[in-house]
């Protein structure tokens, strides 16, 4: 049940920011900084639209998707900012990069570590998701940088859309709520980068910062809330399969068949999410 | 003569090694989770009352000449409305967070006698804050039961604000005053 009044703050004032923030630093540095404008349009979307939802952040945070808002997102915005703006050898901020997929399992289990898991279970959980984590992203870094374009942009959209969606009938408003404010500030910036040129659009900054807020809404909907594994792991899959395009028998396609491909390819295991979610929303829904 | 004055000294020194020493010889008593209960109301769409409970609640308090070092802990994921899908829901990330916040704790500071039993203020922590709350505790009575088990029991009600422990979801459907009615006997270790 979300208020009529929500989706102005939550979704379209924060898009409309994420956009008019991408524009702007994209005119004003001439096309030279558009990595560093798109970083803090989705950071500033975010935060604009979070209160929303959930209030004011608090700081020290208390509540895992607190951790994720305030600590982790910005961390990631912060490698990217840094990694574009002062020219630091890409070796380090792939470090820089490599330590927040480490950590952000740790960070947003913390509950878990202190109640719930003994060491060794912890070291295989967080050593584990690390792993996957780490994997995921270089995998999508690297097609990324094959294929750069817009179809990027769109691509995170379908996973982080379908990703509020399932959250949300999954049976957590909160979350699924600011997986839509996080879902409308890609849409916003996807909006603007539809006008820059393919050759100028952000994609080295694009696949780790959503990827880092998407898998911790994943890790939040499953570990605290009802997202089951299963649609976890659908989830988690769709950044991927856009690899599928790279096959030899597409490659006499055209580079707008082959993004439709790829964009087609990350929304099957998304809608199967969807659809799982929805059906067992309608056979458990009741009025209380 | 002189007799009479030592006794009275004796019983002179008696009560006040007594008043300094405070509750220093009260029993131990543990909370005995078959007599124990924790209801909460709350209020649905401004129209009415949704009444639900806490179905592990464990805890010990110290009694002697007085009441001392009340501690309670209730498992929230053990929160009971009598519909599942309402639970899980009141156990997600929206209310309680219990996955994260696995456990809600009062742990006495000051407790002293009134007219009405007991003014007991203590802290509440709840979905990882903690607030100071203070209410009246009854003293129900004590004695032994019928099986030779010695017990004290006793009751209070208070109120809280949800939102003072950051649950602040469906506002317009879930009310934000919670009144909280618990009842408890402890058995003497």
């Amino acid at each position: 049940m979300i208020a009529p009044h929500w989706w102005w703050f939550g979704a379209i004032f924060p898009a409309a920011i994420a956009a008019l923030t991408l524009w702007i630093g994209h005119t004003a540095s001439r096309g030279r900084n558009t990595a560093v404008s798109w970083s803090v349009a989705i950071g500033t979307g975010f935060l604009v639209g979070y209160p929303a939802t959930a209030g004011v952040p608090r700081f020290p945070p208390i509540e895992a998707q607190q951790w994720l808002v305030l600590v982790v997102i910005p961390a990631a915005l912060l490698i990217e900012l840094i990694g574009a703006w002062h020219k630091i050898p890409r070796r380090v901020t792939s470090v820089f990069r490599l330590i927040v997929v480490v950590a952000l399992p740790a960070v947003l289990l913390q509950s878990y570590l202190q109640y719930t898991w003994s060491a060794s279970s912890a070291a295989g959980w967080l050593g584990g998701l690390a792993v996957f984590l780490g994997i995921s992203w270089w995998i999508q870094r690297r097609l990324a940088a094959r294929r750069p374009g817009r179809w990027t942009a769109w691509a995170w959209l379908i996973v982080v859309g379908g990703t509020a969606v399932t959250i949300l009938l999954s049976g957590s408003n909160v979350l699924g709520q600011v997986a839509i404010t996080f879902t409308a500030v890609i849409a916003g910036s996807a909006v603007v980068a539809w006008f820059i040129t393919p050759s100028q659009s952000p994609v080295t900054v694009l696949p780790f910062v959503p990827l880092i807020a998407v898998s911790g809404l994943w890790l939040i909907g499953h570990f605290y809330a009802s997202l089951t594994w299963q649609n976890a792991l659908l989830l988690g899959s769709a950044p991927l399969l856009p690899w599928v395009a790279e096959i030899p028998v597409l490659g006499r396609l055209s580079p707008t068949w082959r993004a439709a491909v790829r964009l087609f390819a990350a929304a099957i295991p998304v809608s199967i999410a969807v659809m799982i979610a929805a059906a067992q929303f309608s056979n458990e829904v009741a009025p209380y | 003569m002189r007799i009479g004055l030592s006794a009275l000294l004796v019983f002179v020194a008696t009560v006040a090694l007594s008043a300094a020493a405070g509750n220093a010889f009260a029993d131990n008593y543990q909370l005995d989770p078959g007599h124990t209960a924790v209801v909460f109301r709350i209020g649905h769409l401004k129209m009415s009352h949704t009444y639900g409970r806490f179905n592990d609640v464990k805890g010990s308090f110290e009694l002697g000449a007085s009441l001392s070092d009340l501690d309670v802990t209730i498992k929230a994921e053990s929160i009971d409305t009598g519909l599942k899908k309402r639970d899980d829901h009141l156990r997600s990330p929206d209310f309680f967070n219990s996955r994260q916040f696995p456990v809600i704790t009062f742990k006495s500071a000051k407790i002293t006698a009134s007219a009405e039993g007991y003014l007991v203020t203590g802290d509440l922590s709840m979905h990882g804050q903690t607030k100071s709350v203070t209410f009246v505790l009854h003293k129900l009575g004590e004695g032994n039961d019928p099986w030779g088990n010695y017990r004290a029991g006793f009751s209070t009600e208070l109120s809280i604000k949800r939102s003072d422990y950051g649950m602040t979801n469906m506002p317009e459907a879930v009310g934000d005053q919670v009144n909280l009615f618990i009842s408890f006997e402890g058995l003497r270790q």
